[in-house]
């Protein structure tokens, strides 16, 4: 089963709204709990990422009895390299979007930390693409 | 685990007096409701007795299951076992001596008061807030939001207070006082009078612990009445009776909004009214929260004095308890003698609450995923503004309905309009089933339809 997500860069006030949808999605599906947490905190990480970082971007989720596989694209600046993007703590965030709590350099490693695949590919001035995979 | 076919409630549907409308179809926090034959129908494995739809229903057809006065005179020692709620339905001029009175008049011998083991109770809270590995932990005060997190948060039992609640404590330490003078436990009822009908479900069939001590539940409301009686010839009437007021200021007003919160430990939230609590929980769900270390949640907006059983308007009732509470903080506390509740921190611990076996769509993901993708196949045919002429809800839950064989989509009008597949007569036959016989004709002495 498919579902498509739209997410705007800059409106915090609305990220998280597809891992909250998600969320209630696999609970319908009675997916074990342990495993729907990891793959929501997954794909807010993500879709905070797209908000903090991107002009907007696309969440396609595709679920089936095996696996859900998420794939996040965004337009925006791109990731010049993803080997010190991946490294705990490193951050390109705004001040102002620290303010707000986010950009503590824990995106990345937290969605590798929740996911059982992750490939994330990125062009500088075009976007990124990130795919999550979670065994279910 | 609890059996999913056999959940006690304490609220059931009076089918003769049921007028077949929409107000609890529409106002069910948990979805419970559905219109069968022109009358409402209660979803055991899901309702939680929140009292909600009693408190909508405009034809007085939602009723309690509770017991009566009369049954207490088979005991020889009878104890009302109070909530400060009914204090605080009356006014000021009104003393608690009063009340007491007046109870002792109606045939009680003791009265107690449920909050009598609050500070008892939160020091046993607090000892366990520091066990426990889940932040934030859940208040067990309301017995309807323990419910609520065990049917729509079930990752969230593990959050829930593991202590008894304030009226078994209190129960514990009734009888522990009779059993000092010697008398045996077969001699003493105790009643509580209880504010909604969730209370009644939590003694009657309590959800952790495996048996309660109360020996039935009287309706707050009743209570009332018949103390409003007794007060006209109160002061002519001279009794004697041991006198036995214990409450702290605290203690008076525990069960308003924010009365417990404050005295847990660490960060805490109060929250009252349903659709606050559940929109805080799918916050502490999607694991936002994760900086409270204690909420208080309870059903009813304002708390306990917005129980559907209780009679007085509920922002008065909150101004009076803090007007009693302020009076007993006036008087020197020397004069009360403290309750003797201290009992073992075991004695007060309860096992571990599970969820309700309330699946999703399916407990097989394939079966599920199959059904999720027609309930999603139905919803673009439903018109989708939730009108409720279908008998459930909301277009979303008629889809789920469908899909779990438990309606027809012909019960859809709009859909029996667009689609043009059945004849007047046939179309007019599944409204019938959805709202009654004759519910097409013209009726000038129907109840709906009125201002």
């Amino acid at each position: 089963m498919k579902f498509e997500y739209k997410v705007q860069g800059g409106n915090f006030s609305k990220a998280g709204y597809a891992s909250s949808d998600l969320k209630k999605i696999l609970k319908q599906l009675n997916v074990n709990p342990a495993i729907i947490k990891r793959v929501v905190v997954a794909l807010y990480e993500a879709e905070v990422n797209i908000v903090a970082h991107a002009y907007n971007g696309t969440i396609t989720i595709d679920i089936d009895d095996k696996q859900v596989r998420i794939v996040l694209e965004d337009q925006g600046p791109g990731i010049p390299s993803i080997e010190q993007a991946m490294q705990k703590g490193f951050s390109t965030a705004s001040p102002h979007v620290r303010e707000m709590g986010f950009g503590a350099g824990m995106g990345l490693p937290n969605i590798k930390k929740n996911a059982d695949v992750m490939n994330i590919t990125s062009k500088v001035n075009v976007g990124t693409t990130v795919e999550i995979i979670n065994y279910i | 685990m609890n059996n999913t076919s056999s959940f006690y409630h304490a609220i059931y549907i009076d089918k003769d007096s049921c007028i077949g409308c929409t107000r609890c179809l529409k106002n069910c926090p948990t979805k419970s409701i559905r219109i069968v034959q022109g009358v409402a129908d209660i979803d055991e494995s899901s309702c939680i007795d929140c009292g909600e739809c009693m408190r909508v229903c405009l034809a007085n057809a939602v009723k309690i299951e509770q017991g009566c006065l009369e049954s207490i005179f088979k005991y020889k020692y009878r104890v009302a076992l109070i909530p400060t709620v009914l204090s605080g339905q009356f006014n000021l001029d009104v003393t608690t001596d009063q009340i007491y009175k007046a109870l002792h008049l109606l045939g009680f011998t003791h009265v107690y008061e449920e909050e009598e083991s609050a500070e008892f109770q939160i020091e046993a809270i607090r000892k366990f807030q520091k066990e426990t590995y889940n932040a934030p932990v859940i208040s067990t005060f309301c017995p309807a939001i323990v419910r609520l997190v065990q049917v729509r948060f079930p990752t969230l039992t593990g959050n829930l207070v593991l202590i008894k609640s304030l009226i078994d404590i209190t129960a514990m330490a009734i009888l522990e006082d009779f059993k000092e003078k010697g008398i045996s436990p077969d001699e003493i009822g105790i009643f509580y009078i209880t504010p909604c009908p969730a209370k009644i479900v939590a003694i009657k069939s309590p959800v952790g612990d495996k048996k309660t001590l109360i020996t039935d539940t009287i309706s707050l409301e009743v209570i009332y009445d018949l103390i409003r009686k007794k007060l006209q010839v109160i002061n002519e009437t001279d009794i004697s009776y041991e006198s036995r007021i214990h409450l702290t200021k605290a203690e008076v007003k525990w069960s308003l909004t924010g009365g417990e919160a404050k005295h847990a430990f660490g960060r805490s939230l109060s929250i009252d009214g349903l659709a606050n609590v559940t929109e805080f929980l799918d916050k502490v769900d999607d694991e936002a929260i994760d900086d409270i270390d204690f909420l208080e949640l309870r059903a009813c907006d304002q708390s306990c004095p917005g129980g559907v059983l209780c009679p007085g308007n509920r922002f008065l009732t909150v101004e009076k308890l803090g007007m009693r509470a302020s009076q007993f903080n006036a008087v020197d506390n020397e004069c009360f003698e403290a309750p003797t509740i201290d009992f073992p921190y075991e004695d007060v611990c309860v096992p571990p609450v599970l969820p309700r076996q309330q699946a999703g769509l399916d407990s097989n993901i394939s079966v599920a995923l199959k059904k999720m993708e027609k309930v999603h196949n139905y919803t673009c045919y439903l018109p989708g503004f939730d009108c409720g002429g279908c008998g459930a809800p909301d277009c979303y839950s008629f889809a789920k309905d469908v899909v779990n064989d438990k309606a027809s989509l012909s019960n859809c009008v709009f859909l029996q309009f667009s689609n043009n597949i059945l004849d007047h007569e046939h179309g007019k036959k599944f409204i019938e089933n959805v709202w009654g016989k004759n519910r097409l004709q013209k009726d000038c002495t129907k109840k709906g339809a009125r201002e």
